[in-house]
């Protein structure tokens, strides 16, 4: 019970995202077929869909870009700052921040994590980790969005009695960039608008706001 | 704040990604199964109309070409796949993508087939690019649906 308590916050969400992704993966099957029916084409069984790129490339699609928002958005509050925003840091602390601020080499303590105290590569590779980690895994599912989109592109060409697309050529079509944009236009705006719009309003009890009564000014603040 | 999140769960989100990764390989382990049963169903077909042999060279088409190329003929399937002078090629090339196929010949035409419930069966034959680029503008084709 300790463990669920102290860990409900990610538990709940690996839950919703299982069961949104198995229910992602029975309505993208009845639309598959559906498509394939109006082409003349016979149905596929679920575990074929599950399996295939056309399941794959609607989950890929949505993966790189809700990486990259986060990726962004870790590494421009670093240096861009929203004053009023519980998502900022205070205007005057932009930056990287002293080694003192980050408990880093010398100024790391007896908790810190190892590579926070020893200073040198090791220190400048864990101050960047989550960075790099997140920027590590947006670029592998957008990968795997340009090779399954690919051969969801093929497919199509062939119903069509056209040649295929080799994957260079594919990741200059308008396909691939509108399944790319069509996704970033929207993460961006979702995280912009919440930073403005935690300026003014509040949840009361959630840290990704402010305490209720606390100045439109006040940055940095968490409730 | 917001960009704490990933970094708790970042393990959990690294097995995920394998998960998906391994599985989009899976997904991929089939296709030289496919490609084997694509090039049988093009090869049967050209074989069985080199013999002489209509209604097996007609169980390779799908039922929508079938009736198609009744239709135009104006004769049984049998009879009319004699009638279009296919004349038999080596198999160059073969392209799977989900549920269709291309299969290229060496006399330059192109076959396209399409996975049904009985298997995979040609929706198209003689195809060739015609003008402009073939992956802009469709083949034109002896047969199709």
């Amino acid at each position: 019970m300790r463990f669920l308590r102290e860990n409900s916050l990610s538990l709940f969400f690996l839950v919703i995202f299982l069961a949104t992704l198995v229910a992602q993966a029975f309505v993208g099957h009845a639309d598959f077929n559906h498509q394939q029916l109006a082409h003349q084409g016979d149905p596929i069984s679920l575990s074929h869909y599950v399996a295939s790129s056309a399941f794959s490339v609607d989950v890929m699609e949505n993966w790189q870009s809700e990486y990259l928002q986060f990726t962004l958005f870790i590494f421009a509050t670093v240096w861009f700052v929203q004053r009023g925003s519980p998502e900022s840091k205070k205007v005057d602390e932009s930056g990287t921040e002293s080694d003192a601020d980050q408990k880093v080499g010398r100024h790391a303590d007896e908790r810190s994590p190892r590579w926070a105290r020893v200073g040198g590569l090791r220190t400048i590779l864990y101050s960047n980790s989550l960075v790099t980690v997140m920027t590590a895994i947006w670029l592998l599912s957008w990968l795997a969005q340009s090779i399954t989109g690919r051969i969801v592109y093929n497919a199509d060409q062939f119903d069509h009695h056209l040649a295929a697309l080799t994957w260079t050529q594919y990741i200059l079509t308008p396909d691939f960039w509108n399944r790319t944009l069509q996704n970033w236009q929207s993460e961006f705006l979702a995280v912009g608008s919440m930073a403005v719009l935690a300026i003014y309003l509040r949840q009361r009890g959630s840290p990704e706001s402010k305490p209720v009564g606390a100045a439109h000014s006040d940055t940095a603040l968490e409730g | 704040v917001i960009a704490d999140a990933p970094g708790h769960d970042g393990g959990m989100r690294w097995r995920a990604l394998v998960i998906v990764v391994g599985a989009a390989a899976l997904s991929g382990c089939g296709q030289s199964g496919k490609q084997d049963e694509v090039r049988t169903v093009t090869g049967r077909f050209y074989a069985a109309v080199q013999a002489n042999d209509g209604s097996l060279a007609c169980a390779q088409l799908s039922e929508p070409t079938l009736k198609q190329l009744e239709q135009d003929e104006k004769a049984t399937c049998s009879k009319a796949v004699a009638s279009l002078g296919l004349s038999p090629s080596p198999i160059v090339h073969v392209d799977v993508f989900l549920t269709n196929a291309k299969v290229d010949l060496g006399n330059g035409a192109s076959a396209f087939l399409e996975q049904t419930a009985t298997g995979w069966k040609i929706s198209a034959l003689g195809c060739r690019p015609t003008q402009g680029d073939p992956k802009e503008q469709p083949m034109g084709c002896a047969v199709q649906s």
